[in-house]
């Protein structure tokens, strides 16, 4: 096991981090940039190191910032948490050739799952149905316009690299393909350095939904069940929840069974999500797979009692995974809503500022991951992740009564947060029946759902 | 890399060890009641002198002699026992021109800097790594700004220390080779044209008698130009002037 790990990361996961450290004994450094000198990781940190300006590109997206920290506060591991440097190959490969562990997967097995495009048609070859789609990437527009039309509108342009709905824009006519080719790719440049783009067909009313892996590297792994991450606003993930209302259980288990052989069968290793689009038939095709430890976890760590990180930690650690698919258990219902410092009545305009009260909800089944206190000032230069509130219930019903009143109980003062929102999600009959899709909140429009209820 | 390291012979390494015990008892011991001292008096300034050694108080302008928070010797700051506490790390953050800890280090660099009043600026590290001074340079010597005044090292490539005005190097608050984070003060540039109290006094006959031939340089120097009252964590600028003798006042220090 290691002997500290650079926690090269901020806001909630850095927490979830450091406190997955500390129940594991291990030694844990918290680097961050100037603008999180206060914040709740590095003071609740052994070590604290600051590695650059607020500028994440001079800090957390800087590998010599981060590998230099880790060196001179004597870490043998770093962990990249989510987003910034978390599935960059080339950082991965730098950490190894520092004498580091990076935890996570290796860089050459995140070389080989970096492109979205690659990962798809070699899950294809492992077994798993994939979305019709352009053969490889878009040379120009003339190609996509006849990819397009071989496949079918209306289609999903996508980035190959990286996710979070930058750079995506589904078009229903040539026309619109045209018109929105030149914006992605400059979103996809801006937001990934790289402007690579694909098709895949739109398929309407879909629902999201992904599957929890872990593998060692000997090869053993499991899965950990699914998450339902439908509640969407823009390709942006706002609740997720577990199991997923969209699937019998008979079809979860088929869909769980079959991402755990390809994604073992193709040579994965550490922790890693698996995504499906499920169709209104309950038809399921990949899409891509996200290589870290994502936002959504404590949701399966709600369910199946496991803790992700700590497991995560030991693999990178080299230890075997210690547990086979009959020794995992998934119990109950969870949900997870994201505190956003944003302001739902003014097109979720993101906030900053001071918090001058916070209050966490508590009581059975009630979790709040999150970097708040009050005092703390929201830095405007990150996203806008406040918090994590995760609800079990043994039934779904049960986990709504709950989130209900645990969302209630939240006070956050001096910033506006999404929570109204989700309050009013809680009492909307598409999500209390399980039947929200990803494109429902832009199709109805946020002010439905923000209307007073009648 | 900078071979300085290398460079001080086993004799050397022995007087700044005895240097940092020196300051240390200083610090520790003779310090605080010093202020204490000054606090009662109403003086405006007090200053003593023992053998090679001369320690200079003055009273900040709103009256507090309060010197330097000092951590517990050996831990890298206290942000781990501590818990939330914004208003402290705020003010932390304004009354000290550096940084906060630096993890991992021991000693005068996890200190807070010293506060730096108009006529002093503070060289801040550019980045994560070692810090390599620049063999040339001792206390006293005249550098303009964006004079390179030493390194950082990242990775094994050098980033340059720049000193953010002119001025006259002060203090150096960072032992050659020890690590620094991104912002951390390293070294304390006296201001030129600003009155200075003492004319004449960096060549002062009294000051530490140096075999090297330098004139300005030793703790003393290092110590005095440091800080309105003495930074407890200030390090001699010149590591191979000879070691100072402790104050009488002092019983012999290494107990550390």
């Amino acid at each position: 096991m290691f002997d500290r790990v650079l926690i090269a990361n901020r806001g909630e996961i850095a927490v979830r981090i450091l406190r997955a450290c500390r129940t594991m004994g291990v030694g844990a450094v918290v680097a961050y940039s100037e603008a999180d000198r206060d914040s709740l990781a590095a003071q609740l940190a052994d070590e604290a190191i600051c590695i650059g300006p607020a500028d994440a590109k001079r800090s957390y997206l800087s590998p010599s910032a981060i590998i230099s920290a880790a060196i001179v506060t004597g870490c043998d591991a770093i962990h990249p948490g989510y987003g910034f440097l978390s599935e960059d190959g080339g950082f991965a490969e730098a950490v190894a050739a520092h004498g580091l562990t990076f935890i996570g997967p290796s860089a050459e097995v995140l070389e080989r799952f970096a492109s979205k495009e690659a990962s798809r048609s070699l899950m294809a070859r492992h077994g798993l149905p994939t979305i019709p789609g352009s053969e490889g990437m878009l040379r120009d527009d003339e190609h996509a316009l006849s990819e397009a039309a071989r496949v079918g509108y209306p289609v999903l342009i996508k980035p190959s690299a990286g996710g979070g709905g930058k750079g995506m824009r589904m078009v229903r006519t040539p026309r619109e393909l045209e018109a929105s080719l030149r914006v992605c790719r400059s979103e996809a440049r801006a937001a990934f350095g790289d402007d690579s783009l694909y098709l895949e067909k739109w398929l309407e009313d879909n629902r999201h939904v992904e599957v929890q892996v872990v593998v060692d590297r000997y090869g053993r792994g499991v899965h950990l069940g699914e998450r339902d991450c439908s509640v969407q606003r823009r390709h942006q993930k706002i609740v997720e929840e577990a199991p997923t209302p969209a699937l019998p259980p008979a079809s979860r288990a088929e869909l769980c069974d079959r991402a755990i052989a390809a994604v073992v069968a193709a040579g994965y290793e550490n922790i890693g999500t698996l995504e499906f689009l499920v169709d209104r038939d309950e038809r399921f095709y990949f899409i891509e797979i996200n290589c870290r430890i994502q936002v959504e976890h404590p949701v399966t760590e709600m369910l199946t009692g496991i803790d992700l990180v700590a497991t995560q930690i030991r693999i990178a650690a080299g230890e075997p995974l210690g547990f086979g698919q009959e020794d995992v258990e998934v119990r109950g219902h969870a949900f997870e809503f994201r505190i956003n410092a944003e302001d739902p009545a003014h097109e979720f305009r993101p906030q900053a500022g001071l918090v001058e009260r916070f209050y966490a909800p508590g009581g059975p089944g009630v979790r709040l991951d999150s970097h708040l206190y009050a005092g703390y000032e929201v830095p405007p230069f990150y996203d806008s992740l406040l918090g994590k509130l995760v609800v079990w219930g043994p039934d779904r019903p049960a986990a709504i009564a709950r989130s209900k009143a645990a969302l209630d109980e939240l006070v956050v003062d001096g910033i506006v947060t999404n929570r109204s929102f989700h309050r009013a999600l809680l009492e909307n009959a598409a999500f209390v029946e399980g039947r929200v899709t990803t494109n429902l909140i832009d199709r109805v429009g946020t002010a439905a759902f923000l209307a007073p209820r009648s | 890399m900078p071979n300085d390291r290398r460079s001080p012979a086993p004799r050397r390494v022995q007087d700044r060890l005895d240097d940092h015990a020196a300051i240390d008892h200083l610090a520790d011991e003779l310090l605080p009641a010093l202020v204490a001292k000054l606090g009662a008096s109403g003086l405006g300034e007090l200053e003593i002198r023992e053998g090679t050694w001369r320690v200079r108080l003055r009273m900040p302008a709103d009256g507090s002699a309060v010197a330097g928070r000092r951590p517990a010797p050996g831990r890298s700051g206290s942000r781990a026992a501590d818990g939330p506490h914004p208003e402290r790390t705020r003010a932390d953050a304004s009354g000290a021109a550096g940084t906060g800890s630096v993890p991992g280090s021991q000693g005068p660099a996890t200190e807070p800097a010293p506060a730096v009043g108009p006529s002093r600026v503070v060289a801040t590290s550019p980045a994560v790594g070692y810090f390599r001074p620049r063999n040339d340079l001792r206390a006293g010597t005249k550098v303009r700004a964006g004079d390179r005044i030493g390194t950082v090292d990242v990775l094994g490539i050098g980033q340059d220390l720049v000193a953010p005005g002119d001025g006259l190097i002060g203090a150096t608050l960072v032992a050659p080779g020890e690590p620094v984070e991104y912002g951390q003060a390293i070294i304390v540039l006296e201001q030129l044209g600003e009155p200075r109290s003492q004319p004449g006094h960096a060549a002062d006959a009294d000051g530490p008698i140096d075999d090297t031939g330098t004139a300005a340089g030793g703790p003393i120097d290092a110590i005095g130009a440091a800080a309105p009252m003495v930074a407890p964590d200030a390090l001699p600028a010149d590591l191979d002037a000879p070691p100072p003798a402790a104050p009488d006042a002092a019983p012999p220090a290494g107990a550390d």
